[in-house]
C-alpha cells in the first residue's frame, strides 16, 4: 500500500534528522574520541615522564638522607674502625628515620659488610650485586636505580661515605610495593592506573604491585630483554577501552627488568562528554518529536485540503456541479480548488450543453426521443400512473421538405412543436420521434378525455404556417396510446400509437386511438405467420369461392377465390387478421402460388364438371415483384391444362398504386400470356383513369362501399353509373362487389354493370357446397360446349 | 663515564704508561740525575696534585722533613695534597675564625685534633707510610690529603701535572703514582723509568675520578 503523503514527508523527516543526528553524534564522538586519544597519549607520555622525575626525586630524597647519614661522624667512625654491629644498629635506626627497608653497607671492593634485611647474617656475606651503583655513587655522590634483590623490586640508593675519601657505601633500599604504587597515584596528574611489573623469574613478566583500577597488565607486553617504550595505544582490556602504555624504567646495570605499564580508561576520560551525549539524545528526541509535530500539522495543511478536493473531485465524478466550498488557503492548494470549481462549473456547462443535444432535436431544438424516453420513464415509473401518448404526424412535410427545402421543414416542425406546447401547457412533453412526427406525452391523463385533445391538436393545425410570403396548408393525423392500458414504456406507448396513428392517416377525422385488436403488430401475429407458413406446407387452409353473376346473361359466370383458415386451436381466422401480415412479412407470396394451385386444381375440377367458370384469384402487390410469376401461372395453366382466360388475376387499387414499372411489366407479361386483370375495391382509392390506361387490366371491380347502400344513395347510384360508363367507354368490362339485394342488382343490371358479386348471389362458399349451389341455383352456370369438352 | 667490565678492571694494572725514553747518550760515573715527570689523564689532560714517587729509593732526608704545615684557611685545607717521608712530622694550622676538626680515619695516621682559631697544633709524626685522609668533622667539605711516603725520592704534579724528582739515582726504578682523583681501593699504578739526566716520564692515569674538591661557589651536598 502506498504511503500517504503526510507518512512520506514524517518518514523523510525522520530519517533524515536521525541521519542528521547520529552523523553529529558519530562525529562529535570520533572527533571527542580522538581529541580524547591524543589527549591519553600526552597523558601517558607525560604520566611515564613524570615517573621518572619522580623515581628520581625519591631517589634524590633518599640520597641526602643517605648523605647525611654518611657524613655522621660517629657512623663513618665506627665504619674506619670496622665497628661493625655499631654501623647495623646505626643503619637499623636511619633505616627507620627515612623509611627504608633494608640497608646495607658495602666495602669498597663490594663487599657487603652489613645487611639490615637478613636476620641472622647481619654481618654480612656476600657481594653487592650492583657494583656499578657503587662506581657511580663514587664519582658522582650518590647513585639510584630500580633493582631486584632477594626476588624483589627495590628503589636503591647508593652513597659513598667520605672520609673524607670514600671508606665504604651505604645502599638504601625501598621495596617498591602497595605502598609506592599508591605514592604514585596520589600524584595528582599521573595515570590512576599504575602497574609496576618485574622479570622476578628469567624471561617473564610478573606484577609487583599495581593500583587496584590496573586491568590485566601483563597482557600484550614484549618480552623483557630489551624492551623498548611502547607508544600508548588503544587496547580493549575486560570489556574497556584503555589507553595502554608501558615503559621501561631505569633499573641497574645487572638487574632483571622493571618496567611500568600505565592504562588510561578511556571511558573514564570519556565520563565529561557523557553530558554532551544526554543532551545530544534529548536533542534528537525533542528534534523528532518536534519534526513528527510539524511534520503532521504541515502535511494536514496540505492534505486536509487534498483531501476535501478529492472529495470535491469525487463529487463532480458523481455529477455533483456545485461549486467546492472555498479553501482559506491563498497557496497552490487555494488555486487548485478555484481551478477545480471552475473546472466543475465548465464540465457542468458542457454536459449540460451535450446534455441538451443529446436530449433535443437538433433541427428544431425540440425534445428528442432520448428526452422523451427518459421523462416518460420517469413518469411511467410511478405504478398506475395515467398518462397518454399522442403522436401527431404532419402530413406532407416529406413533400415540403423536398419543395421548400429542410430548412423550411424544420422551421416548420419547430412551429408545431411550439404550437403543441401552447396549446397543452407546461404540463405537456412536446418531443420530435421521427422526422414527420411529433410525440406529445400527457401526464395524468383521463382517457375519456384523450379524443378531445386530439380533436383540439387537429384543430391547432388548421392555421397553416407562415413564413414570410410563404403560406403552408397544414394536415395532421394523431394516434394516441394510453397508459397503463396499451403500454407500461414509452418505446410501447410510442409502437402503439405509431398503429393508430398509421390508422389515423387513413381516417375521417384523421384522429384514432390504438386499438389492440386492429394492430397488425402485436406480437402473437407474429407466431400466426410461422403457423400460416405450416398451414400452406401442410395444405390446411382452403379456398372458398364467391360465385359471380352476369348480369347480361343472367348465368353465374364465375368466381372468385378466397382463402379461409381454420386454426386447429384458434378456429376461423379471419383474413383481414393475417393477410395484411402475410403482406408484411412476405409470407403473401407462398400464399398466393398455394392459392394459385389451388384455384388451377379447381378449375381443372369445374372443366371436368364441364362447368366453364371463370375463377379470380387475388394477388397482393408483393406478387408483382416476382418476376417468376408469370411463367409460374403459366405453368400450372398447362399443368392443368387449362386456357390462360380461366383465370382473372385481381390487384387491389390501392396496391398498384405508385408501384414501379418493374410491377407493371410483371402485370403485362401476364396479360401477355392471356390472363385478364381486374382492379379490386376501385373508386375508393386513388387511381385516375389516365393512370389506369397504363395497367392491362380488363376489369374493373366495384368497391362495395359503393354498391351496399346503392339501393338507398342516388350519389352512390351516380358514381357507380358512371364508373360503369366511362369503364365501359374505356373498354373495362365492370363487376360490383356487395350485392346483398335485389334491388342493387336490378339497378346495376339497368345500369349496364357487367357482373355482380355478394350475398345477395351468394356468400362464398367451398367447393363442395358451391356444386351444390350451382346445381340448385335459379342461375345456371356456364357450361363448356359440349364440342370442346 | 666509561664503565669498565668488573672483572677486566680488576684484572689490569692500572697504570697504562707510554714512556718516553731519551738514551742516556753518555755511560758515565754521574750517579744522580733529575728525572721529569707528567702525569696526565686519559685524554691527555694535565692531572695535578698527583704524587709521584720513586719507589723503595732510600736517601738523604728531605730537605724540608719536620717543617711540613697544614694550614686551614677560609675553611680550606693548604694544601690540598702534599708528600712527607715517613717520620716527618706535620703540623696543623688554624687560620680562620672558626673551630676547626681535623680527623683522619686512615690507618697510615688516624687523628683527631680539634682547633681554635688561631690555633695551631703540635708538630704530629707521621711515621707509617700510606695515604692520610684529612676532613673537618665541622666542615664536610673540607679534605686534604698526606701522602706519607717511603721513598726519598718524591714530589707532586702542579698545576700543568707536571713534577720534578730531583737527584733521583740513575738507572732503572719503579716509579709510583697516586692521585686523590684515584678511585677508592685502587692500587696505586707504577711505572718503571730509567733514570738518566734529561730523562722524562709521563704517566696516563686511567679511570680517573673527577676531581672532588668543592667548588667555592657552590656546595655539592
Amino acid at each position: 500500500m502506498a504511503l500517504g503523503l503526510r507518512n512520506r514527508l514524517a518518514l523523510f523527516l525522520v530519517v533524515t534528522l536521525v541521519a542528521v543526528q547520529l552523523a553529529t553524534a558519530a562525529t562529535v564522538y570520533g572527533v571527542a574520541r580522538r581529541v580524547l586519544i591524543r589527549e591519553g597519549q600526552d597523558a601517558l607520555e607525560q604520566s611515564a615522564e613524570l615517573l621518572d622525575r619522580q623515581l628520581e626525586v625519591l631517589a634524590r630524597r633518599l640520597a641526602e638522607g643517605g648523605k647525611i647519614l654518611s657524613l655522621d661522624y660517629a657512623l663513618r667512625q665506627s665504619i674506619a674502625q670496622r665497628e661493625h654491629a655499631t654501623v647495623l644498629s646505626a643503619l637499623r635506626n636511619f633505616g627507620r628515620r627515612i623509611g627504608a627497608d633494608r640497608m646495607l653497607l658495602l666495602d669498597l671492593d663490594g663487599g657487603i659488610a652489613v645487611d639490615t634485611g637478613r636476620p641472622g647474617a647481619e654481618m654480612g656475606g656476600g657481594r653487592f650485586a650492583y657494583p656499578d651503583l657503587m662506581d657511580q655513587a663514587t664519582v658522582e655522590g650518590r647513585a639510584a636505580a630500580l633493582a631486584v634483590l632477594d626476588g624483589r623490586v627495590w628503589r636503591m640508593v647508593v652513597v659513598p661515605v667520605l672520609a673524607p675519601q670514600p671508606l665504604a657505601f651505604i645502599a638504601i633500599l625501598v621495596p617498591v610495593d602497595k605502598g609506592f604504587a599508591g605514592d604514585l597515584r596520589s600524584l595528582s596528574s599521573l595515570s590512576k592506573s599504575i602497574a609496576v611489573v618485574a622479570e622476578t623469574s628469567p624471561g617473564a613478566w610478573s606484577v609487583v604491585t599495581s593500583t587496584d583500577t590496573v586491568r590485566d597488565p601483563l597482557r600484550d607486553l614484549p618480552a623483557p630483554g630489551g624492551m623498548a617504550r611502547l607508544a600508548p595505544e588503544v587496547r580493549v582490556l575486560g570489556g574497556e577501552e584503555m589507553l595502554v602504555m608501558a615503559s621501561p624504567l631505569r633499573t641497574a646495570q645487572g638487574s632483571p627488568a622493571v618496567a611500568v605499564v600505565l592504562q588510561y580508561p578511556l571511558a573514564a576520560a570519556l565520563e565529561p562528554y557523557r553530558p554532551i551525549v544526554f543532551w545530544l539524545s534529548v536533542l534528537l528526541v525533542g528534534g523528532l518529536l518536534a519534526a513528527l509535530v510539524g511534520t503532521v500539522m504541515i502535511a494536514r495543511g496540505v492534505t486536509r485540503p487534498l483531501e476535501a478536493l478529492a472529495r470535491v473531485a469525487r463529487r463532480i465524478e458523481a455529477g455533483d456541479y456545485s461549486p467546492p466550498p472555498p479553501l482559506p488557503e491563498r497557496d497552490e492548494i487555494g488555486q487548485l480548488s478555484t481551478a477545480l470549481g471552475s473546472m466543475a462549473h465548465a464540465i457542468a456547462d458542457r454536459e449540460e450543453h451535450i446534455r441538451h443535444q443529446a436530449t433535443h432535436d437538433a433541427d428544431t431544438g425540440l425534445a428528442n426521443r432520448t428526452r422523451l424516453e427518459e421523462v416518460g420513464g420517469m413518469l411511467l415509473a410511478d405504478p398506475g400512473r395515467r398518462a397518454a401518448l399522442l403522436l401527431v404526424g404532419i402530413e406532407r412535410l416529406r413533400e415540403i421538405n423536398n419543395t421548400l427545402g429542410h430548412e423550411v421543414g424544420a422551421r416548420l416542425v419547430a412551429d408545431a412543436g411550439a404550437r403543441l406546447a401552447g396549446l397543452l401547457g407546461p404540463g405537456a412533453l412536446v418531443a420530435r420521434v421521427a422526422d414527420t412526427d411529433l410525440a406529445v406525452l400527457l401526464p395524468d391523463m383521463d382517457p375519456a378525455a384523450v379524443p378531445d385533445a386530439a380533436a383540439r391538436i387537429a384543430a391547432t393545425f388548421e392555421a397553416p404556417y407562415a413564413e414570410g410570403d410563404l403560406s403552408v396548408d397544414l394536415a395532421v393525423a394523431v394516434g394516441a396510446a394510453l397508459a397503463p392500458d396499451h403500454g407500461l414504456t414509452v418505446t410501447a406507448l410510442l409502437q402503439h400509437a405509431d398503429v393508430a396513428l398509421f390508422a389515423a392517416r387513413r381516417a375521417d377525422p384523421p384522429i384514432r386511438l390504438y386499438d389492440a385488436a386492429a394492430d397488425p403488430r402485436r406480437p402473437e401475429r407474429l407466431s400466426l405467420m410461422g403457423e400460416l407458413k405450416e398451414a400452406i406446407e401442410q395444405d390446411t387452409l382452403a379456398l372458398h369461392y364467391q360465385p359471380k353473376l352476369d348480369l347480361a346473361t343472367g348465368r353465374l359466370s364465375g368466381a372468385e377465390a378466397l382463402v379461409r383458415w381454420i386454426h386447429p386451436k384458434r378456429g376461423f381466422i379471419p383474413p383481414d387478421s393475417f393477410i395484411p401480415l402475410a403482406e408484411e412479412t412476405g409470407t403473401i407470396r407462398r400464399l398466393s402460388r398455394w392459392g394459385l394451385g389451388t384455384a388451377a386444381r379447381q378449375l381443372r375440377a369445374w372443366t371436368d364438371q364441364g362447368l366453364a367458370l371463370r375463377l379470380a384469384v387475388n394477388l397482393s402487390v408483393r406478387d408483382l415483384a416476382d418476376a417468376t410469376l408469370p411463367d409460374h401461372i403459366a405453368g400450372l395453366l398447362a399443368e392443368h391444362g387449362l386456357t390462360p382466360d380461366r383465370l382473372v388475376l385481381e390487384i387491389t387499387e390501392s396496391a398498384i398504386m405508385g408501384e414501379p414499372d418493374a410491377a407493371i411489366s410483371v402485370l403485362k407479361r401476364l396479360a401477355d400470356r392471356g390472363l385478364d386483370l381486374a382492379i379490386d375495391d376501385f373508386g375508393v382509392g386513388q387511381s385516375s383513369f389516365a393512370y389506369l390506361r397504363r395497367l392491362p387490366v380488363r376489369e374493373l371491380k366495384i368497391d362495395k362501399s359503393f354498391v351496399l347502400t346503392l339501393a338507398s344513395q342516388p350519389q352512390d347510384q351516380a358514381i357507380v353509373r358512371s364508373i360503369v360508363e366511362v369503364g365501359h367507354s374505356l373498354g373495362y368490362s365492370t363487376t360490383a362487389e356487395g350485392v346483398e339485394d335485389a334491388a342493387a342488382l336490378e339497378l346495376l343490371r339497368a345500369m349496364g354493370c357487367d357482373s355482380a358479386q355478394g350475398y345477395h348471389i351468394a356468400r362464398p362458399m367451398a367447393a363442395a357446397p358451391l356444386a351444390e349451389f350451382l346445381a340448385a341455383s335459379p342461375w345456371a352456370p356456364v357450361r363448356l360446349e359440349t364440342g370442346v369438352a | 663515564m666509561t664503565k669498565w667490565p668488573l672483572a677486566v678492571r680488576r684484572g689490569l694494572p692500572a697504570l697504562s704508561a707510554v714512556l718516553l725514553l731519551p738514551a742516556l747518550l753518555l755511560p758515565g760515573l754521574a750517579a744522580a740525575a733529575d728525572l721529569q715527570v707528567r702525569v696526565v689523564d686519559e685524554g691527555g689532560a694535565p692531572v695535578p696534585d698527583a704524587v709521584v714517587l720513586l719507589e723503595g729509593v732510600k736517601g738523604p732526608a728531605a730537605p724540608k722533613a719536620g717543617a711540613t704545615m697544614v694550614d686551614q684557611r677560609d675553611e680550606v685545607f693548604t694544601p690540598y695534597v702534599q708528600v712527607i717521608r715517613a717520620g716527618a712530622t706535620v703540623t696543623f694550622r688554624n687560620s680562620d675564625e672558626t673551630r676547626h676538626h681535623v680527623f683522619s680515619f686512615s690507618p697510615a695516621r688516624p687523628l683527631d685534633t680539634q682547633l681554635n682559631p688561631g690555633q695551631s697544633s703540635d708538630a704530629l709524626p707521621f711515621d707509617k707510610a700510606g695515604v692520610v685522609a684529612l676532613g673537618c668533622n665541622i666542615h664536610d667539605s673540607m679534605v686534604a690529603y698526606v701522602y706519607v711516603a717511603d721513598s726519598a725520592h718524591f714530589a707532586v704534579t702542579d698545576a700543568e701535572g707536571r713534577a720534578t724528582l730531583a737527584g733521583a739515582p740513575d738507572g732503572p726504578q719503579t716509579l709510583r703514582v697516586w692521585s686523590p682523583r684515584l678511585r677508592p681501593g685502587a692500587p696505586e699504578p707504577t711505572q718503571p723509568v730509567t733514570v738518566a739526566a734529561g730523562a722524562a716520564a709521563e704517566v696516563a692515569l686511567k679511570n680517573l675520578l673527577p676531581d672532588s674538591r668543592p667548588d667555592p661557589t657552590q656546595s655539592r651536598y
